[in-house]
């Protein structure tokens, strides 16, 4: 190979190794850039975990194969045992290439002709081992190859170590939260949830909006929803979200009602010591009532009031009202009663809502008035459909630059499908009007 | 009561059955509809593509004729999402143990895209072929799916665009994929007649269905490697397109601060009417952007050739549209393209 080809060969190789933080992608990468400057077959073994080694080969008329084999069998391919050792690569010429195991390469290369077996320089520990091989008699690795075979391996194995470095951090932080993302609302019979939720576009997936939803139990008939807002965004808000959540369940098993639910957290937060931390937060208890009617028993602390879509398509704010959580040594809760016939819609949701900025001219807020338009023509709708479409219509509005988590949660009392359809009866017309407003174009 | 019949086929009259429950949003009955064909016998596939693909091609129709309202139509679809749903968790992925064995594949609408019910259905398709599938989404911000990359190290990205308003931001998802080593095939009517723009925007593969993408997966996948290295690659957008999107906001402003005057009909405008205009205005502005941003003047002759046919069947007269198009045009006059785009598409819309 001549120094211009070894150059652009590094070159690429820089570039598509520097690529990807994902190890699995790394190591493919590695294995055909070998394949395609330096060798007829090559294989990457990474070091031994729980006695097993992960591989990954590619050699001539195959896709790239992917595999694990025990720790025991390393020492059957010559040099391997001392590149995963961290030990300086042995010179090709010392390695018989007739005591390589048949297993190492596919019989697709024939007898191999030249082995060559180099270190994948880690984080302060080897991140693997490269096996490169040549087919036929007269192969041979020249001290050029081996040279240009190291700088390549010590790229590699930089890449390597790089992304395994952060998939562990990957992975420790799904674990952390896992606890702190939004539940999966459960089903409950006779009351449609749902919930959405958004954190701020620069943020993980996670921030100080929460939801949550606890089923009955043996002790409680009654559904207990909840959506609150943590001042403050990412982690840190996340964490507290996580406290009060757990909080939240807590009380709902001892039988607290939402307004004596505000309260206990109030002092709770009061007494946690942290500084300039609070929360608003309204807590519903949902129950059925009768003819398909569904009651909620809402309380909110410093929280914007639910709002209740009717089924003429009027939008009502409910009449709740509290003090923040967590500031005052003392709260002050105005709990409130909401009756919701079948169709008609309470919905629950931070303040990231209705501060969205956007507009035409980039800066004017959604607004609880457009809010409540919107509500309104989700007029027999599904709750599911109903919540989309509101999240549809902010994120058009802020042309998907909100910068605050958002969170939605709506409780609906179901309609009951007319009997005539489940037989294939004539359809009822349709409650929904077309709006005379000139439509949102869309191909 | 009558004795249950085995349906093992779909045909036009159990279409309009179909049609009539997600036109309710009988989200329960259309779920046990496409249970029940299941039971009978009719392969998943047949049902994803003919019934709930198909239906929700003639909700889309049924909205531009304005025969449905905006939110029956999202009532529909709401309901076709919860069939599929049921469809999927009735339907074990299939392959060698029951264990996906083709390769791992993230599936995304473009940023901003919000119709997710295509790239569900092609998610299920997916799965059903053998793909262990993440579906990241409806508008999956650009840094979320590139972050999902370096997590997950899938065989391909499936980026799906409904919308030619979309594509600068497709090309810059598409751009990060490339640059962390994963082939994207893309989806939807937003790449263009026959996906013609797909591959401007370095995608490697078009399907133009969710059954060709299947296919086009099938075999050959991942393509070939080939370098991003090359400096002659694609030079999209210029300096009128940095300007239109810039300018955006003014541009609206200005504009609806002149409506009354070039069409008298807008000072009569509640406040729910003008917002509406002034977000007919924003795809104006977003269009125009997108067929800068492409150099295809298609894109935008087509959406003003479609938005006056939406606006006729509602009743709203051309000019409207035209008045529209000129508060724009008045305001870019020093912009040779666009100025040009916006009075091309003036003069093909119907004069009454």
């Amino acid at each position: 190979m001549t120094a211009l080809l070894q150059a652009s060969f590094l070159t690429e190789a820089g570039h598509r190794l520097s690529a990807s933080l994902n190890t699995r992608r790394v190591v493919r990468t590695t294995v055909e850039l070998a394949v395609t400057h330096l060798a007829d077959a090559a294989v990457v073994v990474r070091p031994a975990h729980r006695r097993q080694s992960a591989w990954t080969r590619l050699a001539p008329g195959n896709q790239i194969e992917e595999g694990t084999l025990r720790e025991s069998l390393l020492a059957e391919v010559p040099g391997l045992t001392e590149a995963l050792g961290g030990f300086p690569p042995i010179p090709s010429r010392w390695l018989d290439p007739a005591q390589a195991p048949a297993w190492l390469v596919p019989a697709s290369l024939g007898p191999i002709g030249a082995l060559l077996v180099v270190p994948l320089p880690g984080n302060a520990e080897p991140a693997g081992a490269l096996i490169l091989a040549r087919g036929g008699p007269d192969a041979v690795f020249t001290p050029e190859d081996e040279m240009l075979a190291r700088v390549f391996a010590a790229r590699a194995g930089t890449a390597i170590a790089a992304a395994v470095l952060y998939q562990e951090q990957v992975e420790i932080t799904a674990v952390l939260q896992a606890d702190l993302l939004p539940p999966e609302l459960p089903r409950v019979d006779g009351i449609e949830l749902t919930g959405s939720y958004q954190a701020a576009r620069e943020a993980l997936r996670i921030g100080g909006d929460f939801y949550d939803v606890f089923t009955p139990d043996d002790d409680n008939t009654d559904t207990v929803i909840a959506l609150g807002d943590v001042c403050g965004t990412g982690p840190e808000a996340a964490v507290l979200t996580g406290k009060i959540r757990q909080t939240l369940r807590a009380l709902r098993l001892v039988g607290t009602g939402p307004e004596q639910m505000l309260h206990v957290l109030n002092k709770a937060l009061q007494q946690s010591g942290r500084q300039s931390r609070f929360v608003t937060l309204v807590v519903g208890s949902v129950t059925r009532s009768d003819h398909g009617r569904v009651r909620l028993d809402l309380a909110t602390g410093g929280h914007p009031p639910p709002l209740i879509l009717r089924t003429d398509g009027t939008v009502e704010e409910a009449p709740v009202s509290g003090t923040l959580i967590g500031v005052l040594p003392k709260t002050v809760v105005r709990p409130a009663t909401v009756e919701l016939a079948p169709g008609e819609l309470c919905l629950m949701f931070s303040d990231g809502l209705t501060e969205a900025r956007g507009g035409p001219a980039g800066s004017e807020q959604y607004g609880e008035e457009r809010l409540r338009q919107a509500l309104s023509s989700c007029r027999g709708i599904p709750g599911a459909a109903a919540v989309e479409r509101i999240r549809q219509l902010v994120s058009d509005w802020s042309h998907g630059g909100h910068s605050d988590d958002i969170a939605m949660l709506a409780v609906r009392a179901p309609t009951r499908t007319p009997l005539s359809l489940r037989g294939g009866g004539a359809a009822t017309p349709s409650p929904w009007a077309i709006p005379d407003r000139p439509p949102r174009p869309r191909p | 009561m009558t004795a249950h019949q085995v349906v093992t086929r779909i045909d036009g009259a159990l279409a309009d059955h179909y049609l009539s429950l997600v036109a309710d949003g009988d989200e329960q009955a259309a779920a046990e509809l496409v249970l029940g064909l299941l039971d009978d016998g009719v392969p998943a596939q047949r049902i994803i593509v003919d019934l709930i693909g198909a239906t929700q091609a003639r909700v889309g129709e049924l909205w531009a004729a304005n025969e449905w309202s905006v939110a029956r139509e999202h009532a529909a679809t709401a309901a076709g999402e919860r069939a599929l749903a049921a469809l999927a968790g009735r339907t074990p992925p299939v392959g060698r143990s029951g264990r996906p064995f083709r390769g791992r594949i993230a599936l995304a609408c473009v940023d901003g895209e919000w119709h997710g019910l295509p790239a569900r259905m092609l998610a299920e398709l997916l799965r059903l072929d053998g793909w262990r599938v993440d579906y990241l989404g409806a508008s999956v911000p650009g840094r979320h799916l590139i972050t999902h990359l370096h997590q997950t190290g899938p065989d391909a990205v499936a980026l799906s665009c409904m919308l030619p308003t979309r594509l600068p931001r497709a090309h810059a998802a598409i751009t990060a994929c490339r640059a962390a080593g994963v082939p994207v095939i893309a989806g939807g009517r937003g790449f263009g007649p026959d996906g013609r723009w797909a591959q401007r925007l370095g995608a490697h593969a078009w399907a133009a269905t969710g059954e060709e993408a299947v296919t086009r997966l099938s075999v050959d996948w991942p393509p070939p490697y080939v370098s991003d290295l090359s400096p002659d690659g694609p030079n999209l957008g210029d300096e009128e397109y940095t300007h239109l999107v810039r300018s955006r906001p003014e541009l609206i402003t200005t504009a609806m601060q002149r409506l009354a005057a070039a069409y008298p009909e807008a000072d009569h405008y509640d406040q729910s009417q003008a917002d509406s205009t002034a977000e007919d205005l924003g795809h104006i502005v977003d269009f125009l952007a997108a067929a800068l941003y492409m150099g295809e003047p298609a894109i935008f002759l087509d959406f003003t050739r479609w938005t006056a046919e939406v606006l006729q069947a509602r009743n709203v007269p051309p000019n409207a549209l035209r008045a529209g198009l000129h508060l724009i045009q008045d305001q870019l006059s020093d912009f040779p393209s666009a100025a040009d785009l916006l009075n091309r598409a003036s003069t093909q819309i119907p004069k009454t």
